[in-house]
């Protein structure tokens, strides 16, 4: 039996920094990056020679693209690794370097996430196995499949699944990082052109541009380099899983979430009663009700209903995709994953202004990968006082 | 007139009764049967492709889902159409199009049946075919 994240010494996040996400623009992966390392820095209150080495989730860059761009920050000579893992590259970014830091290789590692839209090169499709429906399916149809099943299961109607991106997109209005800052009524979500079953435009992601970066540190290095120790949030879990056979028709993004969702629950030693924001993978509207279940924050079939009732939304027992999510702050697919961290990372600390969830403590953070990979992280606010080393 | 084409003949035919089946494959390690066919290895067990026997599956199932596309990035989809996961008689669960249907039509636990339709013409202008389903036409619904 290997060790736990937890079994190693601690880690914390102490600096997080974002460029805004939004629609493609001129401006270069370079500048993107450049923005979200320096106010990073700035957050952790730390200089560039200060860090040991780049983790830089990225899918749609192409290669080599770090070294390039960290070079502005002054050449230290830099541990530096790209890393790519379709939508959970950032995730996966991120789990490295807490690695590195818990391990003891590093006293402070950076993970990074960059891109700008451009054609995916899917390695997929070059597999040699070919089926009957190829490109027919794209991500949104292979979720409008979901959604159906999902309805007809739980006798669920389509304006309760919209109810996810109405609350998504009131949360991104309140989100200055965020790609869409517009808050819609389901009128507006439900009138959207149709793009596939019952799925609207409202209710799938915006893919536009944007950076994200999240430094974490050693207990060492939080006491040596006079960071602000009650800011510092502490990595309790981090879970990576890719899909297993599983039985009959059980979809398998939502039973990967299942299990890696409970293995991160179970090393961190609490329970889904227990957090108080969730940032998943929403890039479609039914994902959020399927994985809200599949995590246990809900009996099977009830997410719907909590969601009714206000259970979800900011303020709620638990708020999902207080960024806005996928949905709002945008999946610019490399930065996404480290995207989510931010926020908790904003959140328990108390620093998420407009949109704070109230007494918000423990956060997870949750994406999948087409493949089908799944990242799990758990997060929690350090208490004023130092955990005994 | 020649008979039409077959797009994907790797994946379906006709068998000698004149039936139209699916290809798969079945792993003769753990007897784990799959669509569409591979041998690099089995996906339960993972059994070396030498394992994996060809085997044919008939084109009755039942509707797990349905969804109409409405929008495609590619123009060379014409919309809207619609796909289905369906669950094969002989057990595989596959992704295809439902042929010459509208939603309003289709239910959850239908009984299905593969069908060809016209798929275009290949390089040198001949007809081509392709696999979809459509509602069986006995049977009803389960």
């Amino acid at each position: 039996m290997g060790k736990r994240l937890k079994d190693l010494r601690p880690v914390y996040v102490v600096g997080v920094g974002i460029d805004r996400y939004r629609k493609l623009t001129r401006r270069t992966f370079v500048e993107l990056g450049l923005n979200a390392l320096r106010a990073a820095l700035s957050d952790a209150g730390i200089g560039w020679r200060d860090v040991e080495s780049v983790y830089h989730g990225t899918v749609l860059l192409g290669s080599a693209p770090t070294r390039v761009m960290v070079r502005h920050l002054g050449g230290t000579g830099i541990a530096i690794t790209q890393v790519e893992n379709a939508s959970a590259s950032g995730s996966s970014a991120f789990r490295l370097a807490c690695l590195e830091v818990a391990s003891g290789i590093s006293e402070i590692s950076l993970a990074l996430g960059v891109d700008k839209p451009d054609i995916p090169r899917t390695a997929l499709t070059k597999t040699g196995i070919h089926d009957l429906v190829g490109m027919r399916v794209m991500p949104v149809t292979h979720f409008a499949l979901q959604a159906r099943e999902y309805m007809e299961r739980c006798s669920v109607r389509p304006e309760q699944i919209a109810a996810v991106a109405v609350k998504n997109h009131g949360n991104g209005a309140r989100n200055p990082f965020a790609h869409r800052q517009k808050a819609r009524t389901m009128e507006e979500v439900l009138a959207g052109p149709p793009i596939s079953g019952i799925l609207t435009r409202l209710q799938c992601c915006p893919i536009g541009e944007g950076a994200a970066a999240a430094i974490v540190a050693s207990e060492a290095a939080l006491r040596r380099s006079g960071m602000d120790a009650s800011r510092a949030v502490r990595v309790l879990a981090s879970v990576s899983r890719s899909e297993r056979l599983y039985e009959g028709q059980k979809e398998a993004g939502v039973e990967l979430t299942r299990e890696t969702a409970a293995q991160a629950l179970e090393q961190a030693g609490v329970s889904p009663d227990d957090l108080h924001v969730v940032e998943l993978h929403d890039a479609f509207s039914i994902e959020e009700v399927l994985y809200a279940e599949a995590m246990g924050l809900c009996g099977e079939g009830e997410a719907a209903a909590r969601i009714a009732k206000g259970e979800f939304h900011l303020g709620g027992k638990c708020a999902i995709s207080p960024s806005g999510g996928l949905l709002a702050m945008g999946h610019p697919i490399g930065p996404t994953g480290i995207g989510q961290i931010a926020e908790i990372v904003r959140q328990l600390r108390g620093e998420a202004g407009a949109r704070q969830q109230p007494k918000a403590r423990m956060g997870l953070a949750h994406m999948v990968g087409v493949g089908t990979v799944c990242l799990v992280h758990i997060l929690e606010r350090r208490d004023k006082r130092v955990a005994s080393p | 007139m020649a008979e039409p084409l077959l797009e994907q003949p790797d994946l379906y035919g006709v068998d000698e009764r004149g039936a139209l089946v699916l290809f798969g494959v079945q792993c003769e390690s753990c007897g784990y049967t799959s669509f569409p066919p591979q041998y690099y290895g089995c996906e339960a067990c993972g059994a070396a492709g030498d394992q994996l026997i060809p085997v044919s599956f008939s084109g009755g199932g039942v509707l797990l889902s349905f969804a109409t596309v409405q929008f495609h990035y590619d123009p060379g989809y014409r919309v809207p159409f619609i796909v289905a996961a369906i669950r094969l008689d002989d057990g595989p669960v596959l992704r295809a199009e439902i042929s010459g249907r509208n939603e309003s039509e289709l239910s959850i636990g239908k009984r299905v049946e593969a069908v060809l339709i016209p798929s275009g013409l290949d390089g040198e202008g001949r007809d081509l075919v392709r696999l979809a389903f459509d509602l069986a036409l006995e049977g009803g619904n389960g």
